[in-house]
């Protein structure tokens, strides 16, 4: 059986809601570096991490992210 | 309760501040009254012990001035960040991080002088500073490493506590722990072999690992932070 796969849609979501990430993170009051490491797949949020941001994005977690097989 | 809104905050950090003018009015007059006591008392030496005991009130007075100012210096630094809309958290830790270098670099040099010691004293042959040499050399290995060990983050501010570290940071810090860990067996695998050949060079090697395990964890956690910054 494969491993399931992440699929990231942090930066389709920040760039369609057009913000920035300093903007995003200030609105999840996190570092701009956590946004940039998440997108560019160099850091895994944890899921209260990941909460923030969908909440400051004003949408559902899987949107930004999703596991498929 | 409720989160207090930015306006609140910040109009809580102009009241602070107004208050803080006063504290340092106050400061100001301690400074003053133990100034005076001084020069009154090294004007009337006839009087030897109560001069002394003058001056020596007037030197804790002094002493306890600044660990005052130290403290209203850090709280004056916290509330003008909340008036400027709070500290730049990505500036703090990159400071950090090449804070951590600095510290790390330095630490070679304190590397190089324990390496001479312990080399002496194992040989029998050091003296008293080669003793203050040889456990200054662990000082900054263990100033860098107990940081990356840490989950907090130190703010710029003087005096001020150390905040949480947020998950990046602490994602960073170990990862640059697996390297100086790496780094560490390494070096002390080397010290092994060479002690085993000369049982002094065991001793003097060891703050070569110290240093290794201090100058790799802080490298990594640089690089790590200047890589996230860019992109």
């Amino acid at each position: 059986m494969a491993e399931p796969t992440l699929v990231l849609r942090l930066k389709e979501v920040r760039t369609a809601a057009g913000l920035t990430q300093q903007e995003l993170a200030d609105r999840a009051r996190v570092s701009r570096k956590t946004v940039n490491t998440i997108e560019n797949r160099i850091f895994t949020p944890s899921v209260v991490v990941a909460l923030t941001l969908a909440k400051a994005l004003g949408v559902p977690l899987d949107v930004l992210f999703e596991l498929t097989d | 309760m409720g989160r207090a809104t930015a306006e609140e905050m910040k109009s809580r950090a102009r009241a602070r501040l107004g208050r803080q003018r006063l504290e340092w009015g106050l400061l100001a007059c301690l400074v003053l009254a133990a100034v005076i006591l001084m020069v009154v008392a090294a004007r009337a030496p006839e009087a030897a012990l109560l001069s002394m005991t003058a001056v020596f009130f007037a030197l804790v007075v002094l002493g306890l001035v600044v660990v005052m100012a130290f403290d209203l210096w850090g709280k004056r630094q916290a509330d003008l960040e909340v008036l400027a809309g709070g500290p730049d958290r990505d500036q703090v830790q990159s400071s950090e991080a090449f804070g951590l270098v600095f510290l790390a670099a330095l630490g070679l040099l304190y590397m190089a002088f324990g390496v001479g010691a312990g080399w002496r004293i194992a040989s029998e042959t050091g003296d008293l500073d080669d003793w203050w040499s040889a456990i200054f050399s662990l000082a900054m290995p263990g100033v860098v490493m107990s940081t990356v060990l840490s989950d907090k983050i130190r703010t710029r501010q003087a005096c001020a506590l150390p905040k949480p570290a947020d998950e990046l940071v602490i994602h960073f810090r170990r990862h640059a722990l697996v390297w100086s860990f790496r780094a560490t067996l390494v070096a002390l695998a080397a010290v092994y072999v060479a002690g085993l050949y000369d049982g002094r060079l065991a001793v003097a090697g060891a703050p070569i690992v110290f240093e290794a395990a201090a100058l790799t964890a802080a490298l990594r956690y640089w690089w790590l932070d200047r890589a996230a910054s860019h992109g």
